[in-house]
């Protein structure tokens, strides 16, 4: 390779990379962790009149739990690590094949979970 | 006398004097003299790291740490040790969390940004620029003419599915049913020997133009060694991580289980990957013999980027602990793929300075540049790989037949035609 990389590429690729980087932790991360633990957060106490409180009457409180589900934009994708780590872990020949970009393809539109030994994955 | 008379006194420019008194002032030095010591120290760490920028020039595709991260492959061990502290030890009680959602939307996104599009630089480069190399590589273009007839098989294939002419596929009563059975068997039993030698092959090289950037010049001998190492290290990986049928599958189409099953009676099951296994460990260890002999002797060690790769590599396809999954999760992607595009940019701004191009001066270059390499790509890999399956997930009654062969073909075929021009396209 006779090219030579100069200082001003290796920075902007440097730039690039935090850039887009910063893009996907904003678009798919962030929003799907913070709605995760909303989960939790939202568990705030809603004020419930006495006199509607049957279920417990030694607290003047009810509190409610409000679960919101994160959207699932991706098709299997809550359980797809687990999935992928349990069959290279369960078969140790198939590790390549369960990690390989086409059987990520494949989990996301096969039938059978990205496995090529059985069809409808890839 | 103020120092910009002074200066004019002694026959120096004005905008010097200027530039010399404001210097001093942001130096916050008193004297003339301070500004000179001062100046001479700031010269002396410009030239020494202008001094080290020239030697990471020579010594790194991209920079130490990108090189380091994304094409030696520190990247899937950092990943994968994230993903391990996260998700915690015990696959078995993995269980739907958020975070490993997080976790699968990021490798979903690299995966097909990265991972599945890189098959089409090489696909593009072939098409482009390959096809108009001043070497023809005749053998290496053999297969290209038996892969267009795979695919004029698989479009006839599609076309009888959809069309419900199935008695065509028929291997019983139909030549071209008679033709698919072989081409598609033959294609998934060698496909982990193919990929496992792409994987490594692709390490090899890289390796090899670390070694070129800083003029070590390999022997015929250790270029032997190399090869032999690389190849003992396609049969532990093909036997061992990349079988996904087993070993009793794995080359069945070409009489290889006969071999494996007689290895089998003589020594107990997993006989052939184990000695796969233990061959590739003698290799290494008599390859790298031979680069420590040679540093010893004659002080010229193996550069940094090809040592820190190859053990990568090594270790990675070798080692047995059951940890390592963690890291191949991020394996196909952080340190195949993102490598592939490393070489793929570098063979572009290449091509860009034989064309005669100034380097790039200005960011709105850079970027241009990298559009011009990643978006058609990203449109071509698009196009071919995700389309079909769309359109066929959205006409429900395909789903079942079509997408299913449509996908395991057409990727077949797709990897085949990476693996072949790659072969030819990143070579002089």
């Amino acid at each position: 390779m006779r090219y030579v990389q100069s200082e001003f590429e290796s920075k902007s690729l440097k730039r690039v990379f935090v850039m887009v980087s910063s893009v996907l932790a904003l678009t798919f991360a962030v929003p799907y962790i913070a709605t995760a633990y909303s989960v939790e957060l939202v568990k705030a106490p809603v004020l419930v009149p006495e006199s509607t409180t049957l279920l417990n009457p030694m607290s003047s409180v009810i509190v409610r739990s409000h679960h919101v589900k994160a959207p699932n934009v991706v098709a299997g994708s809550p359980g797809m690590i687990g999935a992928m780590l349990s069959d290279a872990s369960n078969t140790r020949t198939r590790l390549l094949w369960s990690m390989y970009p086409a059987a990520v393809r494949g989990r996301i539109f096969g039938a059978n979970g990205g496995d090529p030994t059985i069809g409808g994955g890839w | 006398m103020n120092e910009l008379s002074f200066h004019k006194k002694l026959g120096g420019s004005e905008p010097a004097a200027k530039h010399r008194q404001a210097l001093r002032i942001s130096l916050k030095c008193d004297s003339a003299d301070e500004v000179d010591q001062a100046g001479d120290r700031c010269d002396g760490r410009l030239s020494k790291s202008s001094e080290a920028i020239a030697r990471d020039r020579q010594r790194w595709l991209i920079s130490p740490l990108f090189d380091l991260m994304f094409v030696c492959g520190a990247a899937p061990w950092i990943l994968g040790f994230v993903t391990y502290l996260i998700l915690g030890s015990d696959i078995r009680a993995i269980k739907g969390s958020p975070a490993q959602q997080a976790l699968s939307i990021f490798l979903v996104t690299a995966s097909l940004l990265i991972g599945e599009s890189h098959q089409f630089t090489s696909i593009i480069r072939y098409y482009d620029l390959g096809r108009k190399q001043k070497k023809s590589y005749k053998l290496h273009r053999f297969p290209f003419w038996f892969l267009y007839a795979v695919a004029a098989l698989i479009i006839v294939a599609l076309a009888a599915q959809a069309m419900g002419w199935g008695a065509l596929l028929n291997p019983v009563i139909s030549p071209i049913g008679v033709a698919l059975v072989p081409v598609f068997s033959t294609a998934m039993s060698f496909f982990p020997v193919v990929l496992m030698h792409h994987f490594c092959a692709q390490a090899q090289a890289v390796g090899q133009i670390y070694c070129g950037k800083q003029g070590y010049k390999l022997s015929k001998l250790e270029k032997v060694c190399l090869s032999i190492s690389s190849w003992s290290l396609v049969a532990a990986g093909a036997s061992t991580i990349a079988a996904p049928f087993g070993s009793g599958g794995m080359l069945s189409s070409v009489g290889a289980s006969q071999l494996i099953a007689a290895g089998s009676a003589l020594g107990g099951p997993g006989t052939l990957a184990q000695l796969a296994v233990s061959f590739a460990c003698l290799a290494i260890l008599g390859t790298t013999y031979l680069f420590i002999k040679r540093g010893m002797m004659k002080s010229e060690w193996l550069p940094s980027g090809a040592v820190y790769l190859w053990i990568n590599l090594a270790t990675l396809i070798l080692l047995p602990l059951p940890g390592l999954i963690y890291m191949w999760l991020f394996v196909p992607i952080f340190l195949h793929a993102s490598q592939h595009w490393t070489v793929a940019y570098l063979a572009q701004q290449d091509d860009l300075k034989k064309q005669g191009r100034e380097p790039q001066s200005s960011f709105a270059e850079f970027a241009g540049d990298i559009c011009k390499l990643v978006l058609p790509v990203q449109a071509l890999s698009l196009c071919v790989l995700f389309l079909p399956l769309i359109v066929a997930q959205m006409l429900g009654e395909f789903s079942e037949g079509l997408s299913s062969t449509l996908s395991v073909g057409w990727s077949m075929l797709v990897f085949y035609l990476h693996y072949f021009s790659d072969r030819i396209v990143w070579r002089p």
